[in-house]
């Protein structure tokens, strides 16, 4: 037979077990707009029941089993990947849509007008070869070709820098991160071996983790004391061991600048440590097995804290997911547009050269040391843009006034296909009495040539642009399941805060009336 | 499925997103007038456009060398015209010098005419268009004609002068004087000279047998050289009409490829814009409310 004195602890034990749940409504509520917060229940469950011989158990009340977050975990880990995509695709689509803004094309001020008028220029030329004029007008035209060239070069160069930098702070920002998600790991690990839920403290991880998913492809695992373990997918190298005490396997770092040497086999790279910007840069040497480096590329390292310069092993992780594998893409492809535009400028150079040099001297020149011309060190000859005289129009030196056949020859190059890439072997079949350069059939003109990088700097940019569109609607999709379940409901939680209160309601009734059994119990039986 | 206060904020504000980026890229293509501004746009109508915008370029400037051309030729053509009319006017003198009825004085007034108009074909010879000796070969810069003792000279050359008309597609426009003054087994100053001389010393019976003939010859020799010029000018009037349509045509195609359509550009930015305006409505309706609205 239980007690009165018993059912009042089993009304107390009601009432605060009420009044804990409306604590972990108040504070879901409370965080119903934090970013990573999942939502809390209380789990309730009845204590200990008390066995009365003969008659059967009495329950003895209600107690707090556990507060637990709403989580699921697989989807987590599907959210961290698409992030990693939708990393990639964002950061290549910013590079590249900076791309599409330096070549500026269609428009009637890009390279492919500075083209037509050179051409033109020389087709003027060879009309009028008498006027000094149209000689100024074609040093004029071909001056504002090289111009935009270098100027195009130079964009493209510091946009490499500019997203070397960029890879280096996202570096950063990963590290840093990485830090805290260990941080927290240590907290967590101290509440769950005293056998507690760290809610709070997991959805700070997770949404550090998550932030980290974004930059590099990354999978974790949660080691027996809830301590979370993080590696590198494509590498399945670890970032962050899941003991707080233990160093990573790797560090991640950048490459500002490489340099390889021939003879000793070995590359020299400027790194920037960690991607600290603001710490000092260290300098290794690698082997030449370890594969090509370049600038703006990730590499993993043992631990460098304590390292004076010299060789160490450098592994170049090959990243495919993440902002950094965006980054490093751009990086990749801006590198392969320099390149398309310099064969270019050095087919038409060498092109050009080739006709005009026969009865004087070279039209365009090489700035610097450089053996080959490039989009950044072509330059009109500058005795060419002193005395305009020296422009070649006429078949032989010194020729009749009206012969522009030279010019002619030259306007006709955009006429010819050649092998762009390898011009050197197509100049090498110039018939010199004709002034005229074999045509290639299995190469391109060089307005096609131009062309065919604009269209692939459109396809490129494109991919990006729509993989980005793609992988924003998924993870939108992915983000409403995720919401669905750890989400905070407004609607919920103040449903559940009257269902509480009135449960607290009826537990205080239960106790009034105990104490009226009480107060008949001692004041009516001793009337 | 479990909606929250989140989730619904989250896929309104996206939607909202999106359709405001939709209005802003009609918004671009209508104050633009063009159908993309980069080539992400549309990689293969940029190429295309940019294509277009280069043959386009390029026909312009094959329109300029035909027109000009086509001065040059009818340059020639009126030059080699008056040179004809000259010589028919010698051709006249030399008939009528020959006729053998005519006293000294008036044989060497006619000499004199043929003289005077043998220095008329030099000055005409030095014709020039846009400061350029027309009949100079490639020796543009110099008179290409002149006279000595009524022996006339020429100190041009035989070169050609070659304008590109379309792609791959030269012809040269020009008739170098060489060729006029040698139209026959006598060079033309030699025959001249010759009516002159006979002219002069009334070898009449000379200038009836041999200088006629030789100067039929020579105009008959410049007749031909306009028929080129005229064969020439007529295939540069049709390389000009097939320019002109080819630079109709393309500029049709350009307009094709990367304007846009005004009327239907306006149709789709005001159904986006509908549906911008309505998005925005049922924001304001179901944002708002919670249960907590109807506790009281």
């Amino acid at each position: 037979m239980s007690g009165i004195f018993q059912t009042f602890n089993v009304a107390k034990l009601g009432m605060l077990a009420q009044q804990n749940a409306v604590n972990v409504a108040s504070h879901n509520i409370a965080n119903a707009n934090t970013e990573g917060f999942s939502r809390q229940r209380v789990n309730l469950e009845t204590t200990q029941p008390f066995t009365y011989a003969g008659i059967g158990q009495f329950g003895t009340g209600v107690e707090v089993e556990s507060i637990t977050r709403t989580r699921d975990n697989f989807l987590d880990a599907q959210i961290r990947l698409e992030n990693a995509m939708n990393g990639r695709y964002e950061a290549s689509g910013t590079a590249l849509e900076q791309v599409e803004m330096i070549f500026l094309e269609p428009s009637d001020t890009g390279l492919n007008s500075a083209l037509d008028e050179f051409w033109n220029s020389w087709q003027e030329l060879s009309k009028t070869p008498e006027n000094s004029n149209a000689k100024t007008m074609v040093a004029q035209n071909a001056l504002s070709l090289t111009d935009m060239a270098n100027h195009m070069d130079g964009q493209l160069e510091a946009l490499e820098s500019d997203l070397t930098d960029l890879q280096a702070s996202r570096v950063c920002d990963a590290n840093v991160l990485i830090g805290q998600i260990n941080d927290m790991n240590d907290q967590i690990c101290r509440v769950k071996l005293k056998g507690l839920e760290p809610n709070d403290l997991m959805d700070r991880r997770d949404l550090l983790a998550d932030k980290l998913s974004a930059i590099v492809d990354i999978e974790t695992s949660l080691d027996e004391y809830g301590s979370m373990q993080i590696s590198n997918r494509e590498t399945g190298k670890i970032l962050l061991d899941a003991n707080p005490k233990e160093a990573a396997e790797v560090e991640m770092s950048v490459v500002k600048n490489a340099s390889y040497d021939e003879t000793a086999g070995e590359w020299t790279l400027t790194i920037v440590y960690r991607g600290d910007i603001t710490g000092q840069d260290k300098t290794v040497t690698v082997g030449g097995a370890s594969g090509d480096f370049q600038k703006g590329d990730v590499i993993f390292t043992d631990s460098l804290e304590d390292w004076e310069d010299g060789a160490v092993a450098v592994t170049k992780p090959l990243l495919e997911e993440g902002e950094l594998a965006g980054n490093s893409l751009g990086i990749e492809k801006t590198e392969e547009y320099r390149n398309h535009l310099d064969s270019l400028m050095n087919g038409i150079a060498l092109g050009v050269n080739a006709i005009h040099e026969e009865t004087g001297q070279a039209f365009f020149t090489i700035s610097g040391t450089e053996s080959e011309f490039t989009a950044g060190n072509i330059r009109v000859n500058e005795n060419i843009m002193d005395d305009v005289n020296l422009v070649q129009a006429g078949q032989a030196a010194g020729g009749p006034a009206g012969d522009g056949s030279r010019a002619l020859a030259i306007a006709g190059l955009r006429n010819g296909r050649f092998d762009i890439e390898n011009m050197e072997a197509d100049i090498a079949g110039y018939v010199s009495g004709d002034m005229y350069i074999p045509s290639n059939d299995s190469g391109t003109s060089f307005d096609n040539f131009y062309k065919d990088l604009i269209s692939t700097i459109g396809i490129d940019s494109q991919s990006a642009i729509r993989g980005a569109e793609n992988q924003d609607a998924l993870l939108l999709q992915l983000n409403q399941r995720k919401d669905s379940i750890s989400g905070v409901s407004i609607d919920e939680e103040v449903a559940s805060l009257i269902q509480y209160q009135t449960a607290y309601q009826a537990n205080a009734r239960v106790m009034e009336t105990l104490s009226l059994m009480l107060d008949t119990l001692i004041n009516g039986l001793g009337a | 499925m479990r909606i929250t206060n989140g989730s619904i904020m989250n896929n309104y504000l996206y939607n909202l997103n999106n359709n405001l980026e939709n209005m802003q890229k009609y918004q671009n293509q209508l104050s633009t007038g063009k159908e993309i501004s980069r080539p992400s746009d549309a990689p293969f109508l940029a190429t295309r456009a940019m294509n277009l915008h280069t043959s386009l370029d390029r026909n312009d400037q094959y329109l300029k060398n035909i027109e000009d051309s086509i001065g040059w030729v009818e340059m020639t053509d009126s030059t080699l015209g008056d040179m004809t009319d000259i010589l028919q006017r010698v051709r006249e003198l030399t008939v009528y010098g020959a006729n053998g009825t005519l006293a000294d004085g008036d044989m060497e007034a006619i000499a004199m005419e043929v003289g005077q108009n043998i220095e008329a074909l030099a000055q005409i010879g030095n014709s020039n268009y846009d400061g350029r000796y027309v009949l100079a070969g490639q020796e543009t810069t110099s008179p290409p004609f002149s006279v000595s003792g009524n022996m006339l000279s020429y100190s041009g050359d035989a070169g050609l002068l070659e304008r590109e008309i379309s792609e791959n597609v030269s012809m040269s426009v020009n008739v170098s004087g060489n060729r006029i003054l040698e139209g026959g087994t006598e060079s033309l100053q030699d025959t001249l000279k010759n009516i002159m001389d006979r002219l002069e010393s009334g070898q009449v019976g000379d200038l009836s047998s041999d200088s006629l003939a030789r100067l039929d010859g020579h105009i008959e020799n410049i007749l031909s050289l306009r028929a080129e010029m005229g064969a020439k000018c007529n295939r540069l009037e049709s390389a000009k009409s097939k320019n002109e349509a080819e630079t109709l045509n393309m500029t049709e195609l350009l307009s094709k490829a990367e304007d846009i359509d005004v009327a239907e550009k306006v149709m789709e930015f005001s159904m986006m814009q509908s549906v911008y305006q309505s998005s925005l409505a049922t924001g304001a309706r179901i944002l708002q409310p919670s249960l907590l609205d109807y506790l009281r």
